[in-house]
């Protein structure tokens, strides 16, 4: 019996447990921090508003990252605090992933000193297309499920972001990110346009189709933004057309007022740079007859995210629970208190 | 060195023993002197800025003793790592204060150890990217505070009044507990179970009835033994005595040992 116990049969019980406690806090030696020589640069997979974007090989795992760069010249105060705050975040969510959300490998830089330059590169996890390729490549009519499938996810991703305390502020289709299995995962979350488009050498004009109303007008604003995001995303999965393509900044709310109505009372952010009376009073139009393949619930959900006031417009949470997505939400705010075990003699 | 870390921030007791500062000459006293007077600066400055302990001063802390697990004091002047922490602590945690305000009240607090530096606002900026660096930009960093808080409303057996009193002054253990090297020994919330435990001693309160276990951290840290818990408490004490003697930076100058 006792030879048993040890025997052939439980080698396999072994192996994982010797496996476990390699794992586990007290195991061996960490491997060596990773410097940017550990990576082969491969082709650029996009331009980026702040840098460009690559495809890199690991060569201790052998497996493929995305690198982006960031290039930023120090203020007159230091590093800019937003590029600080973010990267701190982005630091932190190193330690508790989320699967609709991009995982960051490392961040790894580099500064010049004599040209008051900072390099900031970003190691992330990457994926197959984004969401702006995906679409152009899939059939034109979108089944509900398969839209509820992605749309899901991405409110997953975003309510994970929100719940700690980072507002994306720059969701568009090509920063959320699809991969073969049809999994969303969200990406370039934390680095703002609205932080970084004085500091970082920019020469890409940023997108500002998927931005609410409160942040072109320079109004206060919270984490709704993403969800006014989200609902021109969903349109643009339903329709492959963006639903507000503003052709530059000024135009952009003309654009939004014209399918919209202008907004009229309290649904006029507060405390706007520019009165109400610079724009003409438009009525709005009849969105519905766009989204023919959108069911009645599916519409409810789209036009709660395109709600004028913020405070009324649908939180992330409230999203989950709507009746177009049933998810539930899942409790992720950390907890203070830890179980932990005394291991510093 | 990497195998004298618990986690990527917290160090085995240990480590103290063999610092760079240790290894390049320093003896362990010395140490922890220099580390009171860095922490002096960046508590004095701080509080001329109207910075708080929480969070301001206390991140600013951690970072300074981090920083001198990787470098020593004789390569790094400890007065510039201190505004250097402070100014960026001030950045992560939301309350920024300019480098030229930091810069000025370390000058207006402390003429004699600043003079040296006629261009301390470049000095700091730099510092900054010397910290970014040496910290890899994990700067967010919790606190004992938050952990305090929640323990607060776990003893159902003591008094309200009993309770605040021990709270109270736990909270301030934890302020001072800046100078010490606990932050980068034991987890946060390890340093609010000791320190509360230490308040309880101090004021003899009972925290748990007689006939349950009087380690009553142990359902949160197990095997967390009552001597090594008052080993904690002692480096507090051990801070209190040493500068009941001998303030710290009394005579707003740097102590020098030895030539470097």
């Amino acid at each position: 019996m006792s030879e048993n116990l040890y025997g052939e049969e439980n080698r396999g019980e072994m192996v994982r447990l010797q496996k476990m406690m390699k794992n586990m806090n007290c195991g061996g030696p960490r491997p060596a921090a990773l410097t940017l020589k550990d990576f082969k640069v491969g082709e650029a997979l996009g331009k980026g508003a702040y840098g460009h974007v690559y495809r890199v090989r690991n060569m201790q795992d052998g497996k493929d990252y995305a690198l982006k760069q960031i290039v930023m010249s120090a203020s007159r105060d230091g590093v800019p605090q937003s590029v600080i705050r973010e990267i701190a975040v982005m630091k932190r969510l190193t330690r508790q992933t989320h699967p609709n959300v991009v995982s960051l490998r490392t961040v790894l830089h580099t500064v010049d000193t004599s040209r008051n330059i900072i390099k900031i590169a970003m190691i992330m996890e990457i994926c197959d297309w984004d969401l702006h390729t995906f679409l152009q490549n899939v059939p034109k009519v979108i089944p509900e499920k398969q839209a509820k499938h992605l749309i899901g996810q991405m409110m997953k991703g975003l309510d994970f972001l929100h719940s700690h305390a980072i507002i994306h502020r720059d969701l568009k289709p090509q920063n959320i990110l699809v991969n073969r299995d049809q999994t969303v995962k969200l990406a370039d979350f934390g680095l703002s346009k609205k932080y970084t488009n004085t500091s970082a050498f920019t020469t890409c004009v940023v997108t500002l189709w998927y931005r609410a109303p409160e942040v072109l007008l320079q109004s206060y604003y919270n984490s709704t933004v993403d969800m006014w995001s989200i609902g021109c995303i969903i349109y643009e999965i339903y329709n492959r057309v963006p639903l507000f393509p503003g052709p530059d900044e000024a135009q952009q709310l003309h654009e939004i007022f014209k399918k919209l109505g202008t907004p009229i009372g309290t649904d006029w952010p507060k405390q706007s740079v520019l009165a109400k009376d610079t724009f003409p009073h438009y009525t709005g139009i009849s969105l519905t007859s766009d989204v023919t393949g959108m069911s009645p619930t599916a519409l409810d959900f789209f036009k709660r995210c395109l709600i004028y006031d913020p405070a009324r417009r649908m939180g992330s949470r409230a999203a989950l629970g709507h009746e177009f997505l049933k998810l539930k939400p899942v409790s992720v705010k950390p907890r203070v208190l830890r179980q932990l075990r005394f291991n510093n003699l | 060195m990497t195998d004298q870390k618990v986690s990527e921030w917290i160090w085995h007791v240990d480590a103290l023993k063999s610092t760079p500062s240790v290894l390049a000459g320093l003896n362990k006293d010395q140490e922890l002197l220099y580390r009171r007077e860095g922490i002096k600066l960046i508590s004095e400055v701080g509080n001329a800025l109207n910075c708080k302990p929480r969070p301001t001063i206390g991140v600013a802390a951690v970072y300074f003793h981090r920083f001198y697990m990787m470098h020593g004091f004789q390569t790094f002047a400890r007065e510039l790592i201190a505004l250097g922490c402070l100014f960026l602590a001030g950045k992560v945690e939301d309350f920024p204060k300019k480098c030229k305000d930091v810069c000025a009240a370390a000058h207006s607090l402390y003429p004699e150890i600043f003079a040296k530096y006629p261009n301390l606002v470049d000095d700091v900026m730099g510092t900054e990217r010397l910290l970014l660096h040496c910290l890899k930009f994990d700067l967010q960093v919790g606190l004992p505070y938050d952990a305090l808080m929640e323990y607060k409303t776990m003893f159902p057996d003591m008094s309200r009044d009993q309770i605040t009193d021990a709270v109270q002054i736990a909270w301030t253990f934890i302020n001072d507990s800046i100078y010490t090297t606990l932050s980068i020994t034991t987890e946060p919330q390890m340093i609010a179970i000791a320190l509360l435990h230490l308040a309880f001693t101090v004021k003899g309160y009972q925290p748990v009835q007689q006939n349950m276990d009087p380690c009553w951290w142990s359902a949160d840290v197990s095997n967390w033994p009552p001597q090594s818990v008052d080993k904690a408490c002692h480096l507090v004490l051990d801070f209190y005595a040493a500068t009941k003697e001998h303030p710290i930076l009394s005579a707003k100058k740097l102590t020098v040992y030895g030539a470097f």
